[in-house]
């Protein structure tokens, strides 16, 4: 837990009150700046409530540390103890940065330990326990004049269990846009390792500017003693 | 003799007397040669001798004169091939050459390619078209330093409520986050402070 308390900013935040009136240099003609204007105040003026927030937000200047500036791909050189969370939670939440792309370092080096991947879309996943856990049925779209057809599927993580080999570290059941999901299916995923030993979860649950990730007991809302 | 001597003079120049003077002293001269060839062939050559001696010392002369400027122009000449053989005599030192170079080295790629990408971020929002202009200028010139600077700095959208410091962080009043943003063109620069 102090492991992971320790995420986050590497400088302090300082908060200045100050309302910041520049001029707009801009090239639109007087009367069209009017028009604009007109319809930025009619359009303030239809929510009275937001007015005053924006009052209050626009014009604030946020004063960021050098430390929120520092970082990147070459900085944080995090890989070890990102493999000694997984080992130790078992189900994270990951938040990468919104263009993507850094996940796939921490994959490679989940593969080089002996894990495989099932990789799913949390968009896609219907009832997580009984996709995952169960036998669940999959109707298949037609295409025109055909019965509706019902296909059973055997469960995604121990049909893949069985397929591991015997070498294998675990199964790692990587989900894709997990912001989608509600509280209550991130706190299956979360005791899904304590069902089933062998697995690890990995949830994409937002974007931050930096990689940065969380067990999912904690996202998902269950601590310690919820679990006793 | 005296009296051919007396007639042509007047005959030949009356106007100018100084140019008759002149050519009074060559009628002299060749009356002197004429009187001799017509006296005596030994005497004739004799004084051709002497003429022709004449004539030579005058031609030592001339030659002495061509030679000492000759001369001259020779050592003149021959004092800049001494100082090629010599070189350069006042050659910068090489440790001061590589401190210059040095310090541009360092600026171009490590201070101002900060400078530059923080420039970018502060003005994103705010720029017109000739800062636009500039910071592209900017931006192409510096690029190796930018592409090196690149992976060390993030520069990325920061959250809109200030705060919310991590991903997982939840607000205190939920109802007074600002839901509604204008967009462009409707949203003024102001409103992308945060970011």
């Amino acid at each position: 837990m102090s492991s992971t308390a320790s995420l986050g900013y590497g400088g302090p935040t300082c908060f200045n009150n100050v309302v910041h009136q520049t001029m707009r240099n801009s090239f639109i003609a007087t009367k069209q700046h009017n028009s604009v204007m007109r319809v930025v105040k009619g359009w303030r003026g239809r929510h009275g409530n937001n007015c005053n927030t924006s009052k209050r937000v626009v014009g604030v200047v946020q004063c960021r540390g050098l430390g929120d500036f520092i970082g990147g791909d070459l900085i944080k050189f995090d890989l070890g103890r990102w493999l000694s969370d997984v080992e130790e939670h078992k189900a994270l939440a990951i938040y990468p940065p919104h263009e993507g792309g850094y996940e796939g370092r921490y994959l490679s080096r989940l593969k080089r330990q002996g894990y495989y991947f099932l990789d799913l879309t949390a968009r896609g996943l219907g009832d997580p326990e009984t996709t995952l856990t169960k036998i669940h049925p999959v109707c298949p779209p037609h295409v025109g004049k055909q019965p509706i057809a019902r296909w059973y599927f055997p469960p995604e993580v121990d049909y893949r269990l069985e397929a591991l080999p015997p070498n294998a570290k675990g199964l790692v059941v990587w989900i894709i846009e997990a912001k989608v999901l509600s509280k209550a299916e991130l706190q299956f995923l979360a005791l899904l390792p304590t069902l089933r030993p062998n697995v690890r979860v990995i949830a994409e649950c937002g974007n931050w500017r930096k990689f940065m990730w969380k067990p999912l007991k904690e996202i998902a809302g269950l601590t310690t003693s919820e679990e006793a | 003799m005296s009296f051919t001597f007396n007639l042509h003079v007047p005959k030949a120049l009356p106007p100018l007397p100084s140019s008759s003077r002149g050519t009074t002293s060559l009628f002299f001269s060749s009356k002197h040669k004429s009187y001799h060839n017509n006296t005596s062939p030994s005497q004739s050559l004799r004084i051709t001798c002497s003429s022709q001696k004449s004539n030579h010392d005058d031609d030592g002369s001339l030659k002495y004169t061509s030679l000492a400027l000759q001369i001259g122009v020779l050592l003149a000449l021959a004092e800049q091939p001494v100082l090629a053989v010599t070189g350069e005599n006042n050659r910068p030192e090489l440790l001061w050459v590589l401190t210059q170079w040095g310090v541009v080295l360092f600026g171009y790629f490590l201070v101002v390619p900060p400078i530059i990408m923080y420039w970018l971020w502060k003005r994103w929002y705010r720029r017109n078209l000739l800062e636009m202009y500039l910071q592209f200028m900017c931006v192409f010139i510096f690029f190796p330093g930018v592409i090196l600077w690149a992976p060390f700095l993030n520069f990325r959208k920061f959250p809109r409520d200030p705060s919310l410091q991590y991903p997982w962080s939840v607000p205190e009043d939920p109802s007074k986050i600002r839901s509604s943003y204008a967009k462009y063109p409707y949203a003024e620069p102001e409103d992308y402070d945060n970011l």
